[in-house]
C-alpha cells in the first residue's frame, strides 16, 4: 500500500519560535534534543526522530530534513523530539561504532522516557536505517508505543551476509582465482577473512536447504534478521502501525522486495493494514544525497502522521517499562 | 571570580560536561521571527574572554560540527567562553535556503557575537572560523573588532567553494555509476538556469551564490589584527591563496601566524571514522595557546 503524496492545504508548521533545547539522561550521559512543539491543538501524541548511524550526523540531519519534519508534524498537533546520540552533535558521551546489528537502542529508550516524563504516553518512533534499528530494539522496552516508522531500513542481518546469500557458488570460486587473492592466501588476516567469507556462504546454502526441507512459513535468518523479525512481531502483536518507506532505488528495498515474497511477506500480510510500505520515492533515500528524496520522505511520513495516528486501538496509556 | 551576565535568552537548556567542568548553554535566541540556535560554553573558572565560532556550510557543516563541539569545549576548559551558532537557513535555526545569503550570514555572526560580548561582560573577543566560516569570520572582523582571528582552511574565494562543492557532486554521481546523461546539465549551468541546484542534498541557491562572489578574504579583513591561519594538507607548503593572503594582511600590518598540519580531509564527503582525528587534536592545543596569548597579552596591556 503507498501513501498518496497530497499536501493537505493551508497546514501550518512550526519555527524555531516554537522550540526548545533540552537535555535529558541516558545512562552515564546526557543527550541533547530540541523538542517542537504543536502549533495547532495537540493530539497528546510525541514522535521522536532518531537518525541514522554516523558521527557526523547531527540531529537536524542533512540539509535540516529532521527540521523540516519537526516542524510539518507540529502542524498536525504532534510534539517532536529530535536529538544527538552519545558521542555525537551537542550530546555528551564518547563516540563509539555504529554496529547495525547493536544499535543505541539505550538512547532511544532514554529519549522516550524523557517523553513520557514530559507526560507523553503515546510515542511514535521515526528511524532512519541504522535509526530503525535502534527504533525496533527500543520499542521491545516501551509501553506506548504507537507506530513506528522505518525509513530505507535492512531487514537483513547483517550486510556481509547479505551479500553472501546473493553472491553465487561460482562467483565466489571464479573471484577467488585472482592472482590477488592467491596471494592473501600467505596472509593470515587474509585467510581469516576468506575464511569468514566462505563460512557465511556456507551457512546461507545449509540455511536455505533446511528451510526448504522444514517449514515453508519459517523465517530465513540469513535473510531476515532474527531480532528484526522479533522486534516487528512484538510490535504488531500490540497493534502498534508500522510503515516502512524506501526509495524505488534503495538497494535495501531490492532485498526487501525480495524477502516480502516469501515467509517474511506472508508473516507481515498476517497484520493487515497496520503495516504498510510506501515506495514510491524516484532514487535512494538511503542517505537523502538528494533534496527531491528528502521532500519525498517528509511527504511520505507526514501523510502517515496525519491518516494513520494517533489511534485509539492502542496499548495502555499509562507508560510503564516492560524490560529493564 | 567567574562574573557573568545573566543569559538574556529564554529556555536556555544546560549541561555540566563531567570531563571539563564546562557548563553548556543551548537555547534559541534573537528575533521572534528570526530565531538562531546557539550553545555558550562557559568555562568553570576565571573568564579570560570570549571565542566566537563560525561554522562551515552545508555538508562541511554536518562534516565538522563535533569537531566545533570538541574544540569549544576544550577552549572554554582552558578559560574562554565559547559561543557556537547557526546562520539563519542552516541546522537548527530559523529561515529556509532562499534566505542564506553572505550578508544574512554576517549579520548573525554580529547578532551571535554582540550576544557573546554580553556574557562575558565586556572582556575581549577573538573569532574563530573554519572553511566558509573564515570567510564570515573574516568579513565580521570590521564589525565585531576582535582582538585576534583564527582561521582554519579558510574559504578564500567563494568562486573555488562552490567548484568543490559541484566536483563532489560530479564525484557522487560517478561512484553511484550513473550513466552519462546527455541532457543532464553541469551544476553551474543548472545554477545559472532554474536558481538553484542540489548539491549532494544541499540546495545550492543564486541569492547566495551571486550574494558572496563578490567576497575575497584578502579584501574582507579590515584591520591590523593578529590571524592565525591553519592549513590542512599533504603539502609541506603553504597553498598559493593562503599565502596570499599571508603575505597580503603582512603588508597591512597584521601579525600571521601560520601552522600546516599534514592531513587532507574531504569536507564535502561524510567522515564514517569514530577514532577522534588526531588532526584536530593537534589543531585544538595550537589554536588554543595562540588564542590564549593573543587574549592574555590583551589583559595585560
Amino acid at each position: 500500500m503507498t501513501i498518496a503524496r497530497v499536501s493537505p492545504p493551508g497546514s501550518p508548521s512550526a519555527t524555531a519560535r516554537d522550540e526548545e533545547a533540552v537535555y535529558f539522561p541516558a545512562g552515564a550521559h546526557q543527550l541533547f534534543g530540541v523538542l517542537t512543539r504543536p502549533v495547532v491543538e495537540s493530539n497528546g501524541c510525541a514522535v521522536l526522530l532518531i537518525k541514522g548511524g554516523s558521527p557526523n550526523l547531527v540531529s537536524f540531519q542533512r540539509n535540516r530534513l529532521a527540521v523540516r519534519i519537526a516542524r510539518r508534524a507540529a502542524g498536525l498537533g504532534y510534539h517532536v523530539l529530535r536529538f544527538d546520540w552519545h558521542g555525537v552533535g551537542e550530546s555528551g558521551g564518547p563516540l563509539e561504532v555504529f554496529r547495525l546489528d547493536r544499535p543505541f537502542g539505550d538512547d532511544v529508550v532514554a529519549a522516550v522516557k524523557w517523553l513520557q516524563a514530559q507526560g507523553f504516553a503515546q510515542v511514535v518512533l521515526v528511524g532512519s536505517c541504522y535509526g530503525g534499528r535502534a527504533a525496533l530494539m527500543a520499542a521491545r522496552k516501551l509501553h506506548g508505543v504507537q507506530g513506528v516508522v522505518l525509513v530505507s531500513m535492512s531487514v537483513a542481518y547483517d550486510l556481509y551476509r547479505l551479500r553472501a546469500d546473493n553472491v553465487a557458488v561460482t562467483q565466489y570460486v571464479r573471484r577467488g582465482m585472482s592472482l590477488r587473492r592467491l596471494r592473501g592466501l600467505f596472509n593470515s588476516t587474509m585467510r581469516r577473512a576468506y575464511a569468514r567469507v566462505a563460512w557465511d556462504k556456507v551457512r546461507a546454502i545449509v540455511a536455505r536447504r533446511w528451510r526448504r526441507l522444514t517449514s515453508r512459513d519459517s523465517i530465513d535468518p540469513t535473510l531476515v534478521s532474527t531480532d528484526v523479525f522479533g522486534q516487528l512481531k512484538h510490535l504488531l502483536d500490540r497493534r502498534a502501525r508500522v510503515l516502512f518507506i524506501y526509495g524505488t532505488e534503495d538497494p535495501f528495498y531490492r532485498h526487501f522486495r525480495r524477502v516480502n515474497e516469501g515467509a517474511f511477506g506472508r508473516f507481515l500480510a498476517r497484520y493487515g493494514d497496520l503495516v504498510e510500505v510506501s515506495a514510491d520515492i524516484d532514487g535512494v533515500v538511503h542517505e537523502y544525497t538528494t533534496v527531491a528524496v528528502q521532500d519525498g520522505t517528509v511527504e511520505a511520513v507526514a501523510q502517515w502522521l496525519r491518516h494513520r495516528l494517533p489511534t485509539t486501538e492502542s496499548q495502555p496509556l499509562v507508560a510503564e517499562q516492560v524490560e529493564s | 571570580m567567574n562574573v557573568l551576565s545573566d543569559p538574556p535568552v529564554r529556555n536556555a537548556a544546560t549541561r555540566l560536561d563531567p570531563e571539563t567542568g564546562v557548563v553548556e548553554e543551548a537555547a534559541f535566541f534573537g528575533r521572534e521571527s528570526e530565531m538562531l540556535f546557539g550553545v555558550t560554553h562557559l568555562p568553570p573558572g576565571e573568564v579570560l574572554g570570549g571565542v566566537l565560532i563560525c561554522s562551515p556550510l552545508h555538508a562541511e557543516f554536518l562534516r565538522h560540527y563535533r569537531n566545533e563541539v570538541l574544540v569549544a569545549r576544550k577552549l572554554a576548559s582552558r578559560g574562554l567562553a565559547v559561543h557556537r551558532f547557526h546562520y539563519r537557513g542552516a541546522g537548527q535555526s530559523d529561515g529556509g535556503d532562499s534566505e542564506l545569503t553572505f550578508e544574512s550570514m554576517v549579520e548573525d555572526t554580529v547578532a551571535a557575537g554582540d550576544r557573546l560580548r554580553e556574557r562575558i561582560d565586556g572582556r575581549p573577543l577573538s573569532l574563530l572560523g573554519t572553511r566558509w566560516g573564515g570567510l564570515i569570520a573574516g568579513s565580521a572582523v570590521s564589525r565585531l573588532d576582535p582582538v585576534a582571528l583564527a582561521l582554519w582552511e579558510p574559504v578564500t574565494d567563494p568562486a573555488a567553494y562552490f567548484q568543490e562543492g559541484f566536483r563532489a557532486l560530479l564525484l557522487h554521481r560517478l561512484k553511484e555509476g550513473r550513466p552519462k546523461e546527455n541532457d543532464t546539465p553541469l551544476p553551474q549551468d543548472q545554477l545559472r538556469r532554474t536558481g538553484s541546484v542540489d548539491v549532494l542534498g544541499y540546495s545550492i541557491e543564486r541569492s547566495l551564490y551571486e550574494s558572496a562572489l563578490p567576497h575575497r578574504l584578502e579584501a574582507e579583513i579590515r584591520g591590523a589584527l593578529p590571524v592565525f591561519l591553519l592549513q590542512l594538507s599533504r603539502g609541506s607548503a603553504l597553498r598559493k591563496p593562503l599565502a596570499a593572503i599571508e603575505s597580503e594582511l603582512e603588508s597591512r600590518g597584521c601579525q600571521v601566524t601560520t601552522h600546516l598540519i599534514r592531513e587532507q580531509v574531504a569536507w564535502w564527503f561524510q567522515d564514517t571514522d569514530v577514532s577522534q582525528s588526531q588532526w584536530l587534536t593537534a589543531a585544538s592545543e595550537i589554536t588554543g595557546d595562540w588564542l590564549f596569548e593573543m587574549h592574555t597579552a590583551r589583559s595585560l596591556g
